[in-house]
């Protein structure tokens, strides 16, 4: 593996500074579960400093405000999967944190690494978008909040410069009577990466949909919502004809935004499956 | 379970991480060896140049192929090789350096230039009229000595009595062995002038034949000790003389210490696999389900170079047949060179993948036929008294339907199977239970002499050190021959030490292999305890002044039988023979008789003996996703008589598990020859959470030729387990004819 300096800061400031200072080769490392790995494989050449945020108390917390729902960046799925307070109205980020590897990376891996890393078979990110989440960003040049598709979109295109601090997430109070599932598909029971994720939220009265999130993961460059979908399910009275035709347009985006690839001829009919199966169920729970 | 059986002599080292493994080792002035390995699936070497990768600061010695002292090649294994390379994993350099990053920094320098040739990629590819030729000497690609027939009875009357032929291709993929401890060695010069190697090595003595044929040394200037192991199951042994040789040239080459370790990706680059088969059977049988006749046609990947296949080829055509009785037999199994790894040993040799393919062969024509799966078994079981497709009478007790019966009752198999029959089709999981039956032939057998020693000694205070010519690699058989001490001798395992393999400490007793390592292994340590204790109760019988024959040992004492107050303490005993000039240190060696075979008609004494068992599978197959999870096993093993029953649970709950992964997820995957899955992010075994609910129970058998009453059982966990779970999901609805189970199939299946 790769020599490194491995710095530990006292504060957040001294924090930001040091991001600032070695801008270009250097990352921030929580849990390590992504870096590490990384590193050893030879995948960050251009890193020759680690600053640890890990036990910055700035990014730990899980609490109530006004908006909804802090979390600090440091969160652990651990932490997340045994927060009565996620549970109590944002149980599809538990559901999603749930499955993340085992017990172990569980206990490391963070909600920021998670999202910071933005893998496209990334658990907690599809989750995340159906809540709406939030991402609150800190650099020496100050604080910015943005919503996560913008994060991940400025974040896969490199349009962020890389070294803004990602303090946490805000997720707003779901709507009234909001329905959400999330469902992995993986070749083990555990530390398995999703081949195929997918989380829908949203709300039907008396049958027809008032608003659905839809989100897949291990499908896209990177997660995003099918925004397509979205608009044609809004307002629809839901049948099994839609709920087909809704499949067959969220493969179609897919495979708009991916083109062909060869997992696909699996991937594609479980996830077709799967979007019938749980829009099925939204129905079925009203 | 006895109060015995919870205890193992490595335990507390083990778990409390004292237990010192060779990658653990560091010798003052030690260095760094490091293989540089070609990435080429097959191609000409036009070029090597280390020009700049000596430059690089701390690099001592850099070796090509033409730089060494002795043999390139063990066997036909390339330490180094030249001219050309055959797969990914051959090394075409060596680096010694003062640091680990040093030698690494050298490999980064190092240049090659290739020329690419036509590679060979599948068996079937192999076996093409116009396929490139890999090794000049065997122009058809064909493994040396890896044919091995099976000719009995008439196969043409056979089919022609037969009122259903039934003609089926079974497949298997590339296994790992994924033991925990990637290989290791450490490699010194003893003041003499001759080699010591350090290493976790399954086969000290091969191990020790590679450094020979790298060295050019004789066999008494090398010494190799082996180290605790984590884990071979048949693995350690090729990848392990390569390292050993190539880390002793170093050694030899800078006059220093050598220290090679591999990673990961380098252990599944360079270890052997599972060899992959392609199984051709036809199949005739009465319309009552008679078996009639068996022709079949086995094939199995043996990769770049092999010298594997011709052995477990061997015990391939033995068992190809199953645990039945079949009158006409023709079979054919032959190995074939291809640009792959090269297939080794592991578990169960050739057995697992054999015993899914017959053994999913029976249950398909048990449908073809319209009889149940066990009906169409019992009444075609060997038994007592029959004659076995390679032509031996079979005289001790024949249990494959013992144990069947056992098991499926243990399973409450009949009334699942019902309920699993009634069970809604349009339901999202779906599931069903489905068994395997099969035998196995203990030791070696006719394939090499199952010969073995062992050296017992007991000092003067009591206590006493085991040496076997065979090694524990995990799988407890130090505790197993402890046990067998502690028993003979009535004394408690505390006083036992049982030392690992030193080849220059005992004599040579063959390869740990074959689930040998009780059965056969077990003999010359009962051997060696039989003599000790003549010689104990002799001076005890002097010391109590009666007559050997009325003592007893039990409970550390020697006392009379008659009068239990009338005792020595062992350690009391075993003074009093030192000091009087009695030997207590015994070496001794077991030879079994020789046994006949044919090599044109295979037929002959394969085994003396045969371990019978069962196993039982349910799985529950996800329709949406076609991912199918094993819910439940339930195994019974007849192993003759169980030695130590917590070494024998270990090993049941290991091969449950090795073979839920062969089953439904375990197989290499290659790019153009390449293998891509070269870690466990990417080759996926299972985990604590996808084994399941396990049974199992031991059916005790006596009549057999174990030591002790001891049959083979280490393979045996494992080689039903696929064959199971193959058969449970074709319960399900899923037959699959290729291993592992991915959900890509099942789903294919689901739809076409
Ligand atoms: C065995 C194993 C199994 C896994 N299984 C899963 C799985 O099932 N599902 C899944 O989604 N992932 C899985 N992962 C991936 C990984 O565990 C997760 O992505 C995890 O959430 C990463 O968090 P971390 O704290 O370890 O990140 P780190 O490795 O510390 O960092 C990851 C990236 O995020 C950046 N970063 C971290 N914190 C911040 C911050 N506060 N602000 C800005 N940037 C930041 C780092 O600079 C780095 O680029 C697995 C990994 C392993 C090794």
């Amino acid at each position: 593996m790769q020599s490194f300096a491995f710095l530990r800061p006292t504060s957040l400031a001294e924090t930001l500074a040091l991001m600032s200072e070695h801008a270009g080769h250097c990352r921030v490392v929580a849990g390590g579960t992504d870096l590490v790995p990384a590193l050893r494989e030879g995948r960050l050449q251009d890193v020759s400093v680690l600053i640890d945020v890990r036990r910055r108390p700035e990014l730990q917390g899980i609490k109530r405000t006004e908006h909804g729902l802090w979390l600090g960046g440091g969160t652990t799925f651990t932490a997340i999967v045994q927060s009565a307070e996620v549970s109590s109205a944002w149980s599809l980020l538990v559901e999603a944190s749930r499955q993340v590897g085992g017990k172990q990376i569980r206990n490391l891996a963070t909600l920021a690494g998670n999202v910071a890393n933005a893998s496209p078979a990334a658990d907690s990110i599809p989750a995340l978008l159906c809540l709406e989440a939030r991402v609150s960003l800190l650099s020496t040049r100050g604080t910015r909040e943005v919503q996560l598709e913008n994060y991940l979109e400025e974040k896969t295109t490199g349009q962020n410069p890389l070294n803004e601090l990602l303090l946490g997430f805000l997720l707003p109070y779901p709507r009234a009577k909001t329905q959400a599932r999330f469902v992995k598909v993986a070749r083990r029971q555990a530390l398995a990466i999703a081949r195929l994720s997918l989380a829908i939220a949203g709300h039907a009265e008396d049958g027809v949909i008032d608003w659905v999130h839809v989100a897949p993961g291990a499908v896209l460059p990177y997660p995003q919502r099918l925004t397509k979908v979205e608009q044609f399910l809004t307002g629809c009275r839901l049948s099994a004809e839609i709920c087909r035709a809704a499949a067959e347009l969220a493969a179609k985006e897919i495979l708009a935004q991916s083109g062909k690839r060869p997992s696909f001829d699996y991937k594609l009919p479980v996830l077709k499956e799967l979007v019938k199966e749980m829009l099925e169920e939204l129905r079925e729970r009203v | 379970m006895s109060v015995h059986d919870s205890w193992r002599v490595d335990a507390r080292e083990k778990v409390t991480g004292q237990a010192r493994f060779a990658a653990d080792l560091h010798i003052p002035g030690q260095l760094i060896g490091k293989v540089w390995r070609s990435g080429q699936t097959h191609a000409r070497i036009v070029s090597l140049d280390a020009t700049e990768a000596k430059k690089i600061p701390g690099v001592v010695k850099i070796m090509l192929a033409g730089d060494m002292p002795a043999h390139t090649t063990w066997s036909t294994y390339p330490f180094l090789a030249q001219g050309r390379v055959l797969y990914q994993g051959d090394a075409v350099a060596l680096v010694a350096a003062e640091s680990e990053e040093a030698a690494l920094a050298a490999l980064a320098q190092m240049e090659a230039v290739y020329e690419a040739l036509p590679p060979v990629l599948s068996l079937d590819e192999a076996l093409e009229e116009s396929a490139p030729i890999l090794h000049n000497s065997y122009p058809d690609n064909r493994v040396a000595n890896s044919h091995w027939p099976v000719r009995k009875g008439n196969i043409r009357e056979g089919f022609e009595q037969s009122d259903l032929v039934l003609e089926r291709e079974y497949r298997t993929s590339h296994v790992e062995h994924a033991y925990i401890e990637p290989e290791a060695v450490v490699v010194m010069t003893d003041w003499d002038g001759s080699l010591i190697i350090y290493g976790s090595t399954q086969n000290p003595f091969n191990t020790r034949r590679a450094v020979a044929a790298a060295t050019g040394y004789p066999l008494n200037k090398v010494r190799v000790v082996q180290q605790a192991v984590g884990g071979s199951f048949g693995g350690k042994e090729e990848s392990v003389g390569l390292l050993a040789g190539r880390a002793s040239v170093l050694c030899l080459a800078t006059g220093r210490p050598v220290k090679m370790t591999y990673s990961r990706e380098e252990s599944v680059i360079e270890s052997s696999k599972r060899h992959p088969f392609r199984f051709r059977y036809k199949v005739g049988a009465k319309r009552d389900g008679r078996l009639m006749a068996l022709q079949a046609e086995l094939v199995d990947e043996g990769g770049a170079y092999n010298f594997q296949a011709q052995f477990m080829n061997w015990r391939a055509c033995v068992h190809a047949a199953g645990v039945y009785h079949i009158p006409n037999v023709e079979i054919d199994v032959y190995a074939v060179h291809t640009n792959h790894v090269f297939g080794g040993a592991m578990r169960g040799y050739s057995s697992p993948q054999i015993i899914f393919a017959q053994e999913s062969l029976m249950d398909e024509l048990a449908a073809a036929l319209g009889l149940e799966p066990l009906a169409l078994r019992r009444l075609n079981f060997l038994r007592e008294g029959d004659e076995t497709i390679t032509g031996q009478i079979l005289h001790e007790p024949v249990n494959a339907e013992k144990v069947t019966l056992r098991a499926l009752d243990l399973a409450d198999y009949e009334r699942k199977k019902e309920a699993y029959r009634r069970q809604d089709p349009d339901t999202r999981q779906v599931g069903g239970i489905g068994f395997a039956t099969c035998f196995r032939g203990c030791g070696l057998g006719a394939e090499a002499p199952d010969a073995t020693g062992a050296i017992l000694s007991v000092q003067e205070d009591g206590s006493i050190v085991v040496r076997s010519s065979l090694t524990d690699m995990g799988q407890g058989l130090q505790t197993a021959h402890a046990q067998l001490v502690a028993r003979e001798l009535g004394v408690s395992p505390a006083r036992i030490v049982s030392k690992p393999v030193d080849t220059s400490l005992v004599p040579e007793g063959g390869m740990t292999v074959a689930s040998r390592g009780t059965y056969s292994g077990g003999k010359p340590i009962l051997q060696a305890v039989a003599r000790i204790k003549q010689i104990l109760l002799h001076v005890a019988a002097q010391k109590l002044e009666c007559s050997a024959g009325e003592l007893a040992m039990a409970n550390d004492c020697v006392f009379r039988r008659e009068d239990p107050s009338q005792k020595l303490s062992f350690a009391e005993v075993a003074s009093a023979a030192f000091w009087s000039g009695h030997s207590l240190s015994v070496t001794e060696w077991f030879q079994p008789g020789p046994l006949r075979w044919e090599r044109e008609t295979g037929q002959g004494e394969a085994f003396p003996s045969y371990t019978y068992s069962c196993v039982v599978a349910e799985v529950s197959v996800d329709r949406l996703t076609g991912k199918a999870t094993v819910t439940k096993l339930v195994s019974v093993h007849d192993a003759g008589r169980v030695v130590h029953a917590g070494a024998a649970s270990g090993q049941v709950y290991g091969g449950m598990a090795m073979g839920v992964g062969m089953a439904l997820m375990e197989g290499l995957n290659f790019e153009r020859g390449l293998v891509t899955s070269t870690n466990f992010d990417r080759y996926l075994i299972p985990t604590a959470a996808d084994i399941p609910e396990a049974v199992f129970e031991f059916l005790p058998s006596d009549g057999n030729s174990g030591a002790a009453g001891a049959k083979s059982l280490g393979e045996a966990t494992v080689e039903a387990v696929p064959a199971a779970v193959a058969n449970a999901l074709a319960a399900a609805g899923y037959r699959l004819r290729t291993l592992p189970a991915l959900s890509e199939s099942l789903l294919k299946r689901e739809r076409g």
